[in-house]
Order: C-alpha cells, then structure tokens, then sequence
C-alpha cells in the first residue's frame, strides 16, 4: 500500500529541492508535486519498507498495513526517539499494540541497582 | 564516555536539612554503581568548601562532576575555575539546585528517593556527555557523519547564521550564532549539538527519572534559560510547592526541545511532557515560541493516530515579566520627542493632555513595548524622561556614597547583614562593619545567621527597636534569595519594598584579591544601596492563600494528567 501524505501537515522540508523522504526512499519513489508537497509517484511500486515514514520531521506521513496482513483500518505507526523506536500496531478491530525497538545510536541506559 | 563520576554534596546546615539526610543519601548514592565516590562537603560556597572541592578534583580526577547543593548557576561560576584548573571541562560538571527543587518546593513524602532521583538524572546526563576537549567550539555543531543536507536548519534559524559549503552541507557562521538550540530542536536527524546542549545527554537525563516512588504522575518540563526559568526559580523562592514528580530541564529555548526527547520522554513512561515557553510572539530569540508550538502541534496529530493522549504533550505560555518602565513627567516634557527617535522598540506614544487648562504634547510609552533600557532617558533634554528603578537622583546619590563616604541617613535606617553561619565571619570583620554603618547616621546595625530562612526574620523583628522606614540587606544570591526574602520581611510584617540589596557574598567571598578592601567596598556598597533607594522597586508578591497564575496554570496540568492514569507505554 502506498504511503500517503498528510497535505496539512507536510511543508516539502520547507520546499527545498530534495525533501528528506526523497533521499530516503529506497525506490525513489517520493517527489514533490506541483503543490509543494511530498508526493507518492508510483504508488504500486512502493513495498512498505516505511523509510520515509521514519524520516519525516514533520510525522507526515501514513502508511495503511498491506492488505494481505491487515485492512485498511489497521495502521502501523513508528514515534521515533533518540536511540530506539515505539511502534503502535492498531488493527482491523481497533485492538492496539505496542512495541519498542532499540537502534544503534549507542546511549548508556539506566538499570537500577543501588535499591 | 566517562565512567566515573563523582557527586558533591553540599551540608548547608539549615534548617530545614533536618528534612533531607545527606548522610543517608550519601550512602544511597555510593550504592550505584555508575557513581564512584560521593562526598559531602560543609559550604562548597565558602573558600574552605571550595578548596575542599578543588582537592576533590585535583586527587579524583574524576571525568564527570555532580554537584547537590543550593544556587545551582552561581555555585557553578564559583566552582568552574577548579574544575578548569584540574583539567577537566565545565561542562563535565553538572550542579543540581537540591535546596531549591527538594527543600523549598517538594511536599511529597519520599525526600530522600526524589532527591536521589534527581542526583541520578545529572550523573546520566554526566555519562553521556563527550569529554570537554571537543566542547571548545562556542557555536552549534554539525555532526557531518550524520547529515543528510536537508537544510532544515539553514532555513529555520533565526539569525541566518547557516549557509552552505562548497560540499552542500550546512555550516555555521560563528559571529552569527547565538546558540539559541533552534536548529537543535528542529533537526530531524539529531545531528547538531550546542556546547551545552546535546540531545543524547537530554535525552538520558530525562529516561533516568523514576519518580520518587509515589502514585503522582511524573511530570517532564521544559524550561527556557531566558524567561521560565528564572521565573520558575522565582516562584520557588516565593513558597510555591511543585507537583511532587515535576522534572525540570533547561534549555535554551523551546525551539531546541526536539521532537525526539518528547518522544523519548513519552516512551520510557514519564506520564507528561510540558513545554513551558513564553507566550504567543515574545520570544526573544525570535520565534522560538511558534516554531515549537508548530511542531508540537504535528506530534500531538500523530499521538492522536497512535490511539494515545494528547493531552499529555502540552505547551504552556508564560506571561512576560512586568518591567518597571519609563516614569515620565509631563510638567517637563516639552513634547520634543526626542524619545521617539532614539526607541529601539517604537515604544514612544505621542498624546495630548490638559496641563493647567493648556493642551499640550507630551511622550507616553507603550507599556507592551517598552523595555525599560532607559536610551530615552539618556537621551531627554529636559530631563523628563526617568527609568523608574534608577532616576537620576538615584544614581547620582548612589554615585554620592560611593565616593564621600558619607550618606544623608534618615536617621530610621536599618541595615541587615546576613553572617551565614559564621561563614563570612572570617573574611569580613563584621564589628568594625558595624561601626562605620553607625558613623554614618544608621539607626541599627543587625548581624543575623541565615537571613533566607524564616525564623531569621522572625528573629529579626523581635530585635528591632523602631520600625524602620527605609532598609538595606546585605546577603548573598539577589536574584534567588533575594524575592524570598521580600516574602519574608512581609510575613514578619516589614515593607519589603523600602528595603535595598546588596550582594556581600559576591562582592567579598568571591572576590580573589584584597579581602579587607572587598569588606570596604563592601561597605560603600551598603550605604550607595541605601542612597540609591529606588521608589519602588516594583515587586508584586502575591497575597497570602492567593493562587499566582503558575501554581493555577500547573495544578490544572497535573490534574488532567492525574485523570489520565498512567502512561499506557510504561514497563
């Protein structure tokens, strides 16, 4: 399913030449339309690899979870930190998941010990 | 990454310490493993407590310093030459405001946890720094590893300070930054710093906090340098209590806070994340205020999508402080408007009034715009024109005492000088202070200990004979201690705004020359204080039981939190 932009909250990285999903894309799917605003070109192309989600300062843009796996209700959505990822799986039901994903920024994480 | 860290706590022996037992939390803290040695120091603000200090440092060598004690910016000036001197950098160094945000401000029941909690956020904060030898630049950095070349600092600084290099990545024009964090706050990928301000060390900071152990929502708030913090201080100085799981983190505008340390925040269970920022347009670094909303906004959307609260990221507008303003007389303005041509912030108002049945012009200021910098006054030659906190008269009786020695006394003055438990007694020969204050026509001279506590108040008005009219304290921290004081001499039943400050602690302690001439210039301080006496000196302290905007503002914050529960992301 392609990635679908929020037109009220993308600004283009501030209509620069090569908005960051652009350069993220993997299948350089991502431009900017006329409008100024981030564009899917080849929506059919687009294998969900959520790059571009990831990337996007301004979280705006969506992805809907393949239809083989859920339906177009069901969403994936990632709320990026500095040194990992909470991701929040909503399905077909409403039923809401969460997980978290560390990424390789490397930060000294607390453990308590001295109770 | 430094490994060890060392914690400097300071043993002020006031007396509400009897509330927070640093021996027990000493012996707390030395349990963690990520703290090597903790040592509790009698007055780090005293030259034996400094010198303590810098033998600490100089035989530790520790490669990161958390200081626990009061006065948290003007301990740290006092402290950087040690730390400098062993080598290290001072932004290896990170003093925790224990007095203010646990002694002053904390209702809660776990002191000894809180206060550890927040010993446990700055060594974080500590261990995820980089050594000091990369921290000389005084710019924002650009990690060009990490860069993409979005430009999105280039076109979000206010100061324009970015351009490109020949290779398409952003560069920073030295003379041109303020390290305001803007760039900081808005960089997708997390890769510009500021000397003091890198987003990993924030951001390890703010996933250390546990809460003290109690149900209350924990509660992250973001604090700007220029405007909220000082004026969260004030509050403190004030009595206000803050909720019990209030954390605090400075930055130096809210266009720095990125969106990744709300995210972080929310992620590692913090049940609120607050962004108290100045209100709508006055910021004053430039639009730091709306860019912050802005992305705030966006990040609020997504929550929204995500099936979370909200209402647990939220952006609070501090009114701006009230200046004292420009006093014009209109017997002597001639309506020249010279005034009108000197303002930098087109804060002159041109109006027509009746004086003695004659229309006239005169110059009226906008009260929103003007700064109270006081160029009109300078600048008036009729003499019209006067900043209310330092009239001419003022200075120049000021400037009077500073030179003669002699001052017209009223004959009812008082003056009150703060001893600190003996600590300035050893620099400063307080009798022959006395002496000369009474020479010079002051009514009573009173030594007291511990003049930001209370009970030295109370002691204080059982002391004086008369009730003067007019007052000067000489103490230490003006800012911070210095409203707390007002608060104080007004419950004891003083009129706080006929008395004058003089910093003694300042003035001698941390003077490295010639201590006796400090103590007389000192002195001279004393009587300019009381000759420079201002009008008023402005100061609104709230009534008793009466609610201020913040504690208003907070308390329904919390409580929406409260009715949330806790955060659903919580482990």
């Amino acid at each position: 399913m392609a990635p679908k932009v929020l037109l009220n909250k993308c600004d283009g990285c501030k209509a620069e030449k090569e908005p960051l999903c652009e350069q993220i894309c993997p299948g350089d799917l991502m431009t900017l339309g006329t409008n100024g605003k981030a564009i899917c070109r080849d929506p059919r192309d687009c294998w969900d690899c959520m790059s571009c989600i990831k990337i996007c300062p301004q979280g705006a843009i969506e992805t809907r979870v393949p239809y083989q796996i859920g339906y177009h209700e069901a969403k994936l959505i990632p709320m990026m930190g500095t040194n990992r990822i909470t991701w929040t799986c909503i399905d077909i039901e409403g039923n809401v998941e969460r997980f978290v994903v560390k990424n390789h920024n490397e930060v000294d994480d607390d453990n308590d010990d001295d109770d | 990454m430094p490994n060890s860290v060392d914690v400097v706590l300071c043993h002020c022996q006031e007396d509400s310490s009897v509330r927070l037992d640093l021996e027990r939390l000493a012996e707390k803290l030395s349990k963690n493993k990520k703290i090597s040695r903790v040592y509790v120091v009698e007055h780090l603000c005293s030259m034996a407590g400094t010198k303590k200090f810098a033998e600490i440092v100089q035989n530790d060598q520790p490669s990161g310093l958390v200081v626990g004690a009061c006065a948290a910016e003007t301990l740290h000036q006092r402290l950087s030459p040690c730390i400098r001197k062993a080598g290290l950098g001072e932004q290896t160094c990170a003093t925790v405001p224990l007095r203010e945000l646990i002694l002053w401000s904390y209702r809660g029941e776990n002191v000894l946890q809180a206060a550890r909690d927040l010993i446990k956020m700055a060594v974080s904060k500590i261990r995820n720094g980089v050594d000091s030898a990369s921290r000389t630049a005084r710019s924002a950095m650009i990690n060009y590893l990490k860069c993409d070349k979005c430009k999105r600092c280039m076109e979000e600084c206010p100061t324009g300070a970015y351009s490109l290099n020949s290779e398409g990545y952003p560069q920073v024009n030295q003379d041109l930054c303020q390290c305001c964090g803007i760039c900081v706050g808005g960089c997708p990928i997390q890769c510009i710093s500021l000397p003091d301000l890198r987003i990993e060390e924030l951001s390890s900071e703010i996933r250390a906090t546990k809460g003290d152990g109690s149900e209350e929502p924990i509660v992250m708030t973001f604090c700007c340098e220029p405007l909220t913090y000082p004026a969260l201080m004030k509050e403190i100085g004030l009595g206000t209590s803050l909720p019990p799981n209030m954390r605090i983190i400075r930055v130096p505008c809210m266009g720095a806070v990125n969106a990744a340390l709300i995210n972080d925040a929310l992620a590692s269970g913090v049940d609120g994340v607050l962004l108290l920022g100045c209100e709508h347009g006055s910021c004053q670094i430039r639009q730091g205020d709306i860019l912050a909303k802005q992305r705030l906004e966006n990040l609020r959307e997504t929550l929204t999508r995500m099936m979370f609260e909200n209402e647990r990221a939220q952006y609070l507008g501090w009114p701006e402080e009230k200046r004292p303003g420009i006093f014009v007389d209109p017997e002597l303005c001639n309506g020249c408007l010279t005034c009108r041509q000197v303002c930098p912030f087109d804060a002159v108002v041109p109006s027509k009034i009746l004086i003695k049945g004659k229309e006239r012009l005169v110059s009226e200021r906008d009260p929103q715009a003007c700064r109270s910098c006081g160029i009109c006054a300078a600048n008036c030659p009729s003499g019209a024109c006067q900043p209310s906190h330092f009239s001419d008269v003022q200075l120049l009786n000021a400037m009077d005492a500073l030179c003669s020695n002699t001052v017209k006394t009223s004959g009812s003055d008082t003056a009150v000088l703060c001893n600190c438990s003996g600590k300035l007694e050893q620099y400063l020969d307080f009798e022959q202070l006395e002496e000369s204050l009474y020479r010079c026509g002051f009514n009573q001279v009173l030594v007291e200990d511990r003049l930001c506590s209370e009970h030295a108040w109370q002691d204080v008005r059982k002391r004086l004979s008369t009730y003067p009219a007019h007052g000067v304290i000489a103490a230490c921290a003006k800012d911070l201690f210095g409203i707390r004081m007002q608060k104080h001499q007004k419950n004891v039943g003083l009129e706080p705004d006929q008395w004058s400050f003089v910093d003694l602690w300042e003035k001698t302690m941390i003077c490295p020359y010639d201590r006796s001439a400090a103590a007389e210039l000192c002195f001279q301080d004393v009587l300019a204080a009381l000759a420079g006496l201002p009008r008023t000196n402005g100061s609104q302290l709230p009534e008793d039981g009466e609610e201020t905007l913040f504690q208003q503002q907070i308390g329904l914050y919390a409580k929406t939190i409260r009715s949330l529960g806790p955060n659903p992301l919580k482990q």
